[in-house]
Order: structure tokens, then sequence, then C-alpha cells
């Protein structure tokens, strides 16, 4: 009895061991697992932000006012801008200075060909007066 | 007031309108110029100070 007893602890300490064995080992694998796939993430996140800065630095200095325009824009959305009365009257003021400036050409023949008119009126007038 | 003179006042009216208008595009070309520069110069810093500007335009516009 007490031989198998012996042989009872004996296997429970050989698990044991083996357990701890198994966990030391699960432990270092990932350990030694983990930090070159966490420096290829970083050197990987890091290229990947350098590539987005270049290509942002290149979109600024190709189109400069639409990247400040759209700072701009962004900044009013942030600031919670966005619906506001003044987001509204600078819609409409938009559209009714778009239709003004869509019509001004219009106008401007027009007045141009009314002064045309004149000017050769007058000079017809002078031209006879002076006959 | 004859209308030869009226003609003539009529043009150098807009002679006058249209030098002015000229002057005012270069100024207006020229200021475009140094912003594009200093954009150029300073991407981050300018891009900021839009972001800001918008920001503060919308707090402004929602407190009125």
């Amino acid at each position: 009895m007490a031989n198998g007893s012996e042989d009872q602890s004996a296997d429970n300490n050989g698990k044991e061991a083996r357990l701890a064995g198994g966990r030391r080992r699960t432990r270092r694998r990932p350990e030694s697992e983990a930090a070159p796939r966490l420096s290829n993430a970083v050197s990987e996140a890091r290229d990947s932000v350098s590539t987005l800065l270049e290509e942002w630095r290149d979109m600024v200095e190709d189109h400069p006012w639409k990247a400040l325009g759209v700072a701009l824009g962004a900044g009013y959305v942030v600031g919670g801008g966005l619906l506001t009365a003044f987001t509204g009257r600078l819609l409409f003021g938009g559209l009714r200075i778009g239709f003004r400036l869509a019509a001004l050409p219009l106008v401007r023949e027009e007045l141009i060909g009314l002064f045309e008119t004149v000017s050769e009126r007058g000079r017809g007038e002078t031209e006879r007066r002076h006959q | 007031m004859d209308t030869s003179e009226l003609g003539s006042t009529v043009r150098d009216l807009q002679d006058k309108v249209e030098d002015q208008v000229k002057g005012v595009s270069r100024r207006m070309q020229s200021a475009s110029e140094r912003v594009v520069d200093l954009v150029k110069e300073h991407p981050a810093a300018a891009l900021a100070t839009a972001f800001a500007v918008g920001y503060l335009i919308a707090r402004v516009a929602r407190r009125s």
C-alpha cells in the first residue's frame, strides 16, 4: 500500500513538473515569437504613417487652397457649427452670389451694347453738326 | 449734356473702373501667392491654423 501511495505521489510530482515545464514552455514561446512580431508591426505602422505623411504633404503642395479649405471645414464641423443658422445663411448667400455671377455676363453684354449704341449715336450727331 | 460727352464720360469711368479692378486683382494674386508659399513652407502649422479658425467660427456661430 505504501509503495502504491509513493508511486502515486511520484506520478503526481512528475505530472506537476511536466505541467510547470509546459507552462514555462507555453509562456516562453509567445515571448520569443511576440518580440519580432511586435517589431514587425511597429515598423509596418511606422512605414504606413510615413507614407501617409508624404502623401499628405504632396496633396498640400499640389492643392494648398483645397487643403486649407478642408482643414477649415473640419474645424467648423468639429466645433459643432454644421447645424447652425450661420451655415444656412452661408449656403443661401453662396447660392445668391452664384446666381448673380451667372447672370453678370449677360447684364455686362447688355450694358456694353447700350453704351456702344449711345456713343455711336453721339458720334453720328456730332458729324452731322460739323457737316 | 451732349451724347458724345456722355459717351466719353462713360469711357473714362470704364477706364478708371478697369484700372481699379486690375489693381485689386493684382493685389489679390500676390496675396494668394504669399499664402500658397506659406502653406508649402509650413504645411502642418497652416492646416492647424485653418482648423482652429474653423473651430472658432463654429463656436461663435453656435453662441449667436
